[in-house]
């Protein structure tokens, strides 16, 4: 096996008011709108080199309809093909422009019911920022300006079944998992990474096939003050935050989009390589990995209950 | 002076006032969350998450269209549950807050128990 999986590709994101989440997605967080057709809007921080991070699609739903890992080479994703096959998993051959703008791919389920696509071509766009001599960032950013996209966090009923499907059918990598106590191995809930960070895609218990939060990279922590400030000005509704996570330590702020995604501005964590010893959180320290300023069950309680 | 609305909140027994311009949401969020041990809103205020759905007993609201299907099935709107984020009251309103079951403050309410 080569390189396999490198990042998250993007997300298609259903929400309920295109043009809403137009306003918020390029207003407020400062995306570039790369492209758009009637019913999609195609976005892209301004340190993301490809054509888009996140789909928005118009739907009279609010959710996740798909999340795509970008793979280093055609070879990799051969490979990868037969261990999803081998693990149980029925594979379609996504082709070419069937997800615009984007190569050859592979579509199939995760146990908890969430379509994953691979895929190792997107057309190329170019950061805002030239890539000879560029400046640090770019002149004319609006609103919180996010550079990239992050991670996702999605729910399974039965979360060890998605975690080790991830870990043993893609090569998924574990930084950190809850567990019953200090003893126990099965993870209640994972964080799962295939680039440097601590977490590209991570599994709570809760319903299957919904979306937590996704969460873009802020570069630092001054940066999530910024949002906050640009959040409150802009009616944006604020979840928690500022918090620091106990798990990846990380620091956020957690937000609604205007159809109730929940969304995420995270910076900050650890480098983590594959060989790092897994970190776990017994369930009676789970609040402090969750919330580690304010480790309260009400907080805890509205966080993880509610999904779309 | 706008005629106020009366909005009994069960299974609590707790009555709030508002008018036909505030959302029910609104009303809630001034007269009940985060006071008598209720605790403070949690959800998007945008119907997507279904965290302000509510069972409408008694009463007429008026309800957005724009809502998330996920967070209300069509079935359950027909079956008078509603998005209070989304619903202004037209008449006095009896509504029923619902159960929330999360797997993860369960357990770390059961570990807090059984430490206590
Ligand atoms: S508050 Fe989220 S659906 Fe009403
Ligand atoms: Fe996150």
């Amino acid at each position: 096996m080569g390189e396999g999986i490198m990042r998250l590709g993007f997300v298609v994101v259903q929400v309920t008011d295109l043009e809403a989440a137009r306003k918020h997605y390029v207003e407020v967080m400062g995306l570039q709108m790369t492209d758009r057709t009637e019913n999609e809007i195609y976005l892209k921080g301004w340190d993301e080199y490809d054509h888009h991070s996140i789909v928005l699609r118009q739907s009279n739903k609010a959710g996740l309809e798909k999340m795509a890992f970008k793979v280093h080479t055609y070879e990799d994703m051969e490979q990868l093909e037969k261990q999803l096959q081998r693990y149980g998993a029925s594979v379609k051959r996504v082709s070419k422009g069937e997800n615009y703008k984007v190569g050859e791919g592979l579509r199939f389920r995760l146990p908890s019911g969430h379509t994953m696509e691979l895929f190792v071509d997107m057309e190329y766009e170019g950061k805002a920022l030239p890539q000879v001599n560029p400046a640090p960032w770019p002149e004319g950013l609006i609103g919180v300006g996010a550079p990239r996209i992050d991670h996702l966090l999605i729910t399974a009923e039965r979360p060890h079944e998605t975690v080790d499907f991830l870990m043993k059918a893609l090569n998924f990598y574990m930084s950190e998992k809850v567990v019953e106590n200090e003893r126990s191995e099965t993870p209640i809930a994972a964080w799962l990474f295939r680039s440097y960070t601590p977490h590209d895609i991570a599994i709570i218990p809760g319903k299957d096939e919904r979306l937590h939060h996704f969460a873009f990279w802020l570069d630092e922590f001054n940066e999530l003050r910024k949002a906050g400030d640009v959040f409150s000005k802009h009616d944006v509704p604020i979840d928690v935050g500022i918090e620091r996570h106990g798990i990846t330590r990380g620091q956020t702020i957690y937000y609604f989009d205007p159809a109730g995604n929940r969304n995420e501005v995270f910076t900050g964590g650890y480098i983590a390589y594959p060989d790092m010893p897994v970190v776990k959180w017994t369930v009676d320290q789970l609040a402090r990995g969750i919330f580690y300023f304010n480790h309260r069950q009400e907080w805890i309680e509205g966080f993880t209950g509610v999904t779309t | 002076m706008k005629k106020q609305l009366v909005i009994r909140v069960e299974p609590y027994g707790k009555e709030v006032t508002g008018s036909k311009e505030e959302t029910v949401l609104e009303i809630l969020r001034k007269q009940f969350y985060g006071r008598d041990g209720q605790p403070s809103f949690r959800g998007c205020w945008r119907g997507g998450c279904a965290f302000c759905k509510v069972e409408l007993l008694e009463g007429e609201v008026n309800h957005n269209e724009i809502y998330s299907r996920t967070a209300l099935a069509d079935e359950e709107r027909e079956k008078n549950f509603i998005l209070t984020c989304q619903s202004q009251p037209l008449s006095d309103l009896i509504i029923r807050f619902l159960e929330k079951e999360d797997p993860i403050s369960r357990l770390i309410r059961l570990k807090s128990e059984t430490i206590k």
